[in-house]
């Protein structure tokens, strides 16, 4: 079923370099380089997408304005999205891996990998949605990770007062996941991508993404959603807390001893993680200097951001990769 | 506005009904009670906030009487142009009513004044309610200008949506500012409803919902989680779900 549905997500061809890591469980993640001479910065990106969403077409790659900034920019494909693949077994184990797997071992070994390549001592993180929760698992793992700076897109953590909509729809998605290990969402995102179905998925996804940067967007960054995802985040809504997949620990504790310089956005127009979702992640944090950014009309922005429009919206390029670009060029003793 | 007075006026003509007002004690309150005015049944008190015209809770107050309430509009005359002037005004509407039992169905500041005041109410929806500050610098300023009247809340309108402005006495507007920059509002004795949407500029959730965490006998509804609409502080007063999580929430035992 996974390799079908890749199939029906005719998921792209990788171009440029790229490097294919095996990680301690057995997966394959591609690490993407967007080769420049200064510091390393990894890109990690959100459920059910891939590293295209930092690096879509011109005039929406942030990926492109780092380097052209000078960062040596790596884009990270997590196991099972764009051409990563996950460990080798039986369809059942596959159905099992989740958050945690992405922060424990995908993350970890690319970094590693990062540095021996550039010789750095360190690196910046970006993380959009999901990529936020991948770091903090893998600073609970490890809280030394060698991490200098970081900007956190619209990434949910505080998860009180659950929306029942959000619930009722984790928990459909767990039920079909159960039975089919992953949801095809390549394939409905292209359909949907063509002939605009009537649902209101692009008011949940984006508020400021054009035509034909929307078309061109679920065909190349959406990919299948599994089991184990679903089935964390659906916890995660039923305890208002992100948990590991055993529910033994409260990741957003892990926040709390985290003394990395991060700077937090989220959009004003996002459904999928509210700003009050994402105050969550910039208030556990315990790091100074600290920010947090409402990208929003009411703020100061032409726009209210989506939750897609953060790193691929119309105005992004103009408003929110400056903000990236800023906070990773700040030096970090001028921030502390 | 011309459109908002047609639709008001037409409402009483069209129910056939009167106005039929009980002037509370203090000249700084009045309490209507709009549409058919029903003995025995349920008082709900609407209010809106200075700044915006009283008839903006029209829908609110058609709704309540259909759904079988007997809907009241509070207002309040022009010498109330002190947030101190304001809530001596709220208490005076809570002691012309302490013996009454009522709920309360509040949009935007004038709410957060109410739970301030905490009212004998047995229950408040507030809707669009700021309960503790912003949580980043916003738009919300008041005129260079010194001017005594304001017209409207003290944001761009642009971002408030369909909303029906009046004059705010500078002093109320000032209040308003405070509001977004600190302080969080005490948990009313009341079981409350807080209704808010992520494009509400005035109290978006994590002005209401951050605050009110702690609070005992108290809903949080997310207005916009999975809807089509966007909802604009102006918007929350004619959303049909906003409308029916109210009534459901005024009819719980």
């Amino acid at each position: 079923m996974f390799w079908f549905s890749f199939f029906l997500g005719f998921a792209s061809e990788p171009t440029g370099e790229v490097h294919f890591l095996r990680t301690q469980d057995g997966a394959q993640i591609a690490l993407h380089h967007r080769p420049a001479a200064g510091p390393p910065v990894i890109l990690v990106h959100g459920i059910s997408s891939n590293h295209r969403s930092w690096d879509l077409e011109e005039g929406r790659s942030l990926a492109s304005t780092l380097q052209e900034a000078g960062r040596d920019v790596w884009l990270l494909d997590l196991r099972g999205h764009g051409v990563s693949r996950p460990p080798k077994s039986t369809l059942w184990g596959r159905r099992k891996w989740s958050v945690d797997d992405y922060g424990r071992y995908d993350l970890p070994v690319a970094i590693d990998f990062i540095l021996e390549k550039t010789q750095a001592d360190a690196l910046d993180y970006v993380g959009h949605s999901m990529g936020g929760m991948v770091v903090t698992v893998a600073l609970a793992e490890n809280p030394e990770l060698p991490l200098e700076r970081m900007v956190i897109l619209a990434t949910p953590m505080d998860f009180s007062d659950p929306d029942v909509v959000s619930t009722w729809g984790l928990a459909l998605g767990r039920s079909f996941g159960f039975f089919w290990s992953v949801l095809p969402s390549p394939l409905a995102a292209r359909i949907h991508g063509r002939f605009r179905l009537p649902l209101p998925v692009d008011e949940m996804l984006f508020t400021d993404l054009s035509s034909p940067a929307r078309e061109h967007m679920y065909d190349e960054i959406v990919s299948p959603l599994f089991f184990g995802e679903l089935r964390q985040l659906w916890a995660t809504s039923q305890h208002a807390s992100f948990m590991d997949v055993d529910h033994q620990q409260h990741y957003i504790e892990t926040l709390s001893s985290v003394q990395i310089p991060t700077r937090v956005i989220a959009g004003r127009g996002d459904r999928i993680a509210p700003v009050d979702r994402v105050y969550g992640f910039y208030d556990a944090l315990s790091s100074a200097p600290k920010d947090f950014i409402v990208a929003g009309k009411a703020t100061g922005f032409s726009a209210d951001y989506g939750h897609l429009d953060l790193p691929l919206g119309d105005h992004a390029e103009a408003e929110i990769y400056p903000l990236i670009l800023e906070w990773l060029t700040m030096d970090v003793e001028e921030l502390e | 506005m011309p459109v908002m007075s047609a639709l008001f006026v037409s409402f009483f003509l069209c129910s056939g009904s009167v106005f039929s007002s009980e002037i509370a004690e203090s000249p700084d309150v009045r309490l209507l009670d709009v549409g058919h005015s029903f003995q025995g049944r349920h008082r709900v008190l609407v209010a809106a906030s200075p700044g915006v015209n009283p008839v903006a809770t029209l829908h609110w107050e058609r709704a309540l009487e259909d759904a079988g309430f007997d809907a009241w509009r509070m207002f309040f005359g022009a010498s109330v142009d002190t947030p101190e002037r304001l809530h001596r005004a709220i208490l005076s509407m809570d002691e012309a009513w302490k013996n009454k039992t009522y709920s309360i169905v509040a949009h935007g500041y004038i709410g957060r004044f109410l739970v301030e005041a905490n009212p004998s109410a047995q229950r408040m929806v507030l809707v669009g309610v700021p309960l503790g500050p912003q949580v980043t610098e916003t738009r919300i300023e008041l005129p260079a200008d010194a001017a005594v009247v304001l017209d409207g809340l003290p944001w761009p309108k642009t971002l408030l949506g369909p909303l029906p402005h009046a004059e705010l006495s500078r002093a109320i507007g000032e209040q308003y500012v405070y509001f977004a920059s600190s302080s969080v509002a005490p948990d009313p004795n009341a079981d409350v409803l807080l209704m808010s949407s992520g494009m509400d500029v005035v109290a978006p959730p994590e002005c209401m919902r951050l605050p009110s965490v702690d609070w005992t006998d108290r809903t949080f509804f997310r207005v916009d989680s999975a809807g089509i609409r966007s909802s604009t502080h102006g918007d929350l007063l004619r959303h049909p779900v906003v409308e029916r999580r109210m009534i459901r929430f005024l009819r719980t035992q």
